[in-house]
């Protein structure tokens, strides 16, 4: 009798209470110790919908997929960012090691978001799609979330969408869900949901240069706390040429 | 040798129902303007009680909702034409026949088709894929492969024939007025109770020739074999044009995929006869009282598959709003390009993967527009907004550039906004703190938009990672340019 309920258990879809998934597939590393360790199968779920929640634009949350970004760019694979919220910044993505070659940039919107976003998916020519679906005035609906998560699977591509954090109420079919926010400089993520049991404490990684962290730290330690007024800062001497 | 005839009976007919589905009564009418006459008509309406020969009047008269199309002989030669390029994929030797039929040379492509048995089931399921359906002979003699096809048409079981021994046999039971003899000819010699090739090869010759001329007596030879029978050879077009008429008027530009397929098709066996891929063609859709709307579509590397250009054009038809009724759909490419045909394989394959990204590339941009879809590119300047460019999504990869060591946000703004101050210190959301900078960018003096600007890496309150810079002359003003996502 205990042999049979061991085989059932080792089903990937069922777990325990308080472990992770087995996934059977290994996922893909998404470059960062910390958050691979929480992750069923170690990495980002190749074939699945991500969801990342957040509302801050600027605390790393791009970041977050830089490394698996430049992981698909050197293995030549396509990728395609669907309506970015701003210009990407080409000087700099190549800096991250991304080749900008086979990265297409699609503006849309709506309905015809959700379109582009489903052929990039479908077409097993992309093996990355990141979706801002911030802006977009189409209510992204649970059928809608289930058609990209569904195409993701066809294509065997990553698929990473991006949403305000108050969708973090509504339900979704994505097997991950990140909220983010910003820690002192640092990043931290809150997983909502994944395959396993739930994780109570945020994982926070540095998405930025260690020494910005410091600087702001030392910065931090020279404002007295409560100061009523905002100190100098240091700035240096106009027309001095730094570079 | 061995001929292979395409009888394209009732061809007005058949040009007029390719273009649709309906099945309407429809005849097509010829002769004079002022009494035309029932020159063919489709199933529908010969239920109806037409027949060919009738007046179009009297036609009328016996199905009320009669759709009546003038017969139009260059439309008719032009859709021949059409089909001989595109039978041009299959042997280079090909003959447009009278006013509709052709002829094809296959003795030497057998090999490359499998086989005869092969090549026609093709050839009929391909033509009925454009919507033409051709009574088919085969015979070692291109004049006896039209008896034959014609044989076949009026509902004769013909044999093919592909030993020249046994054509002299086959042709003995073949009636005369196969022949587009002279009526007066073919009743002449039905007075002398010669109505087959056998009885008429059975008088004497020269008897033969000084009643009725030398002209049937060589057309008889030339069936046979005994006599050569050089036909001049099919060349190409240089441009691709095809025609579909609808005889109607169309109202949703979806329902023009119907007949848009077969022209593509048709785009399709052209392409396989040179060897060769489109990357741009036109379609022009003609309505009534207006200039042709003229679309043209593009693909970023050649392409001839007419499934796929398909798909593309149902994209761009999806958002194409029809001012007017459509008439008609014209398809044309007059610029060709050297195509690799891809094979066949399970195994993965890099050139197959291109492709797909192509297609993709494709499908997208039909459906949003070529803006929509770019891809960026970095140039070698120092001001930012001026160090990216977009550029379109399939071309050459770009020469790689210098990795920049100094800290550059992967989120840029369009353009720069300006933050608000207090106290000359720069607020974004509160209060920025500046954790690295200043990087000087002093660039462009000789363009005319020249830049003087210290950048810093800047911090607010909610932890948000900001770039900013100030400028040189105005100091006290503050600018967010990008933000470290």
């Amino acid at each position: 009798m205990g042999q049979p309920l061991e085989d059932i258990l080792r089903h990937p879809a069922i777990w325990r209470v308080g472990q992770l998934a087995q996934d059977s597939r290994q996922g893909i590393a998404s470059g960062y110790a910390p958050l691979d360790r929480v992750l069923p199968g170690h990495g980002w779920p190749r074939g699945a919908l991500t969801e990342i929640l957040a509302n801050q634009e600027g605390v790393g949350e791009l970041s977050l997929l830089t490394p698996v970004l430049r992981r698909q760019s050197d293995e030549a694979k396509g990728m395609a960012l669907i309506a970015p919220p701003y210009v990407p910044c080409a000087r700099a993505w190549e800096a991250r090691g991304i080749r900008l070659d086979r990265m297409l940039v699609i503006e849309a919107e709506g309905s015809s978001l959700l379109w582009a976003a489903e052929q990039a998916l479908r077409s097993g020519a992309c093996g990355m799609v990141v979706i801002w679906a911030c802006r977009t005035q189409t209510a992204l609906t649970y059928r809608a979330l289930q058609r990209l998560h569904l195409a993701a699977g066809k294509g065997e591509a990553l698929c990473f969408l991006y949403r305000p954090a108050h969708a973090a109420s509504a339900p979704s079919p994505a097997p991950l869900r990140l909220s983010l926010s910003s820690e002192d400089g640092r990043l931290a993520l809150k997983i909502i949901k994944r395959r396993g049991a739930l994780l109570p404490a945020a994982v926070c990684i540095a998405p930025f240069p260690v020494h910005w962290r410091d600087t702001a730290a030392a910065m931090d330690a020279m404002v007295p706390a409560g100061a009523a007024q905002p100190v100098a800062l240091r700035l240096p001497k106009l027309g001095t040429p730094a570079h | 040798m061995l001929w292979i005839a395409l009888y394209l009976s009732a061809l007005p007919l058949q040009l007029a129902q390719r273009g649709t589905k309906d099945e309407r009564p429809l005849v097509i009418s010829d002769g004079p303007a002022n009494r035309p006459l029932v020159l063919c008509a489709n199933p529908s309406a010969r239920d109806l009680g037409v027949k060919p020969g009738m007046t179009a009047a009297a036609a009328r008269a016996l199905a009320g909702e009669l759709i009546v199309l003038p017969r139009n002989p260059n439309h008719e030669a032009q859709a021949l034409h059409n089909l001989a390029a595109w039978a041009y994929q299959f042997t280079p030797g090909v003959v447009v026949h009278g006013p509709d039929g052709l002829l094809l040379d296959v003795a030497a492509a057998l090999k490359l088709h499998q086989g005869l048995p092969n090549l026609l089931v093709r050839l009929r399921r391909e033509m009925l894929e454009l919507g033409y359906h051709a009574a088919c002979g085969v015979a070692p003699t291109p004049g006896a492969a039209w008896l034959f096809a014609k044989a076949r048409h009026t509902g004769r079981a013909v044999r093919t024939c592909t030993d020249h021994a046994a054509l002299a046999d086959r042709l003995t039971d073949i009636p005369l007025d196969l022949f587009d003899w002279p009526q007066e000819l073919l009743s002449k010699l039905a007075a002398l109770g010669v109505r087959r090739i056998g009885q008429c090869l059975a008088l004497p010759r020269d008897g033969f020739t000084q009643r009725f001329g030398k002209a049937p007596l060589l057309e008889l030879d030339r069936a046979l074999g005994a006599v050569p029978d050089p036909r001049p050879c099919f060349t190409p077009p240089e441009k691709f044009s095809s025609h579909a008429e609808f005889g109607f008027e169309v109202n949703d530009a979806l329902a023009l995929l119907f007949p848009l397929k077969r022209l593509l098709k048709e785009l399709e066996g052209f392409l396989r006869g040179r060897g060769a891929g489109v990357q741009q063609w036109h379609l022009a859709l003609e309505q009534s009282g207006r200039r042709a709307t003229r679309i043209t579509l593009g693909v970023v590397a050649p392409e001839r598959n007419a499934e796929r250009l398909l798909g593309l054009a149902r994209e761009r038809l999806a958002r194409t709003q029809l001012m007017a009724p459509v008439l008609a759909l014209r398809v044309e490419a007059d610029e060709f390009f050297a195509y690799d045909e891809r094979s066949q394989s399970w195994l993965p394959d890099p050139q197959q993967t291109t492709q797909g990204w192509h297609y993709l590339i494709d499908k997208l941009a039909s459906r949003l527009g070529e803006d929509k879809v770019s891809r960026l590119q970095s140039v070698d300047d120092h001001r930012p907004e001026r160090s990216w460019r977009r550029t379109a999504a399939a071309g050459p990869k770009a020469q790689p550039l210098p990795l920049l060591q100094a800290p550059r946000p992967l989120w840029l703004l369009r353009t720069p906004r300006t933050l608000l101050t207090r106290n000359g210190q720069p607020l974004c959301q509160g209060q920025l703190r500046l954790i690295a900078g200043p990087e000087r960018i002093e660039s462009g003096w000789w363009d005319g938009r020249p830049v003087g600007r210290d950048y810093f890496v800047a911090r607010n309150p909610h932890g948000e990672t900001l770039w900013i810079y100030r400028e040189h002359r105005h100091s006290d003003a503050w600018y967010l340019h990008g933000l470290f996502a």
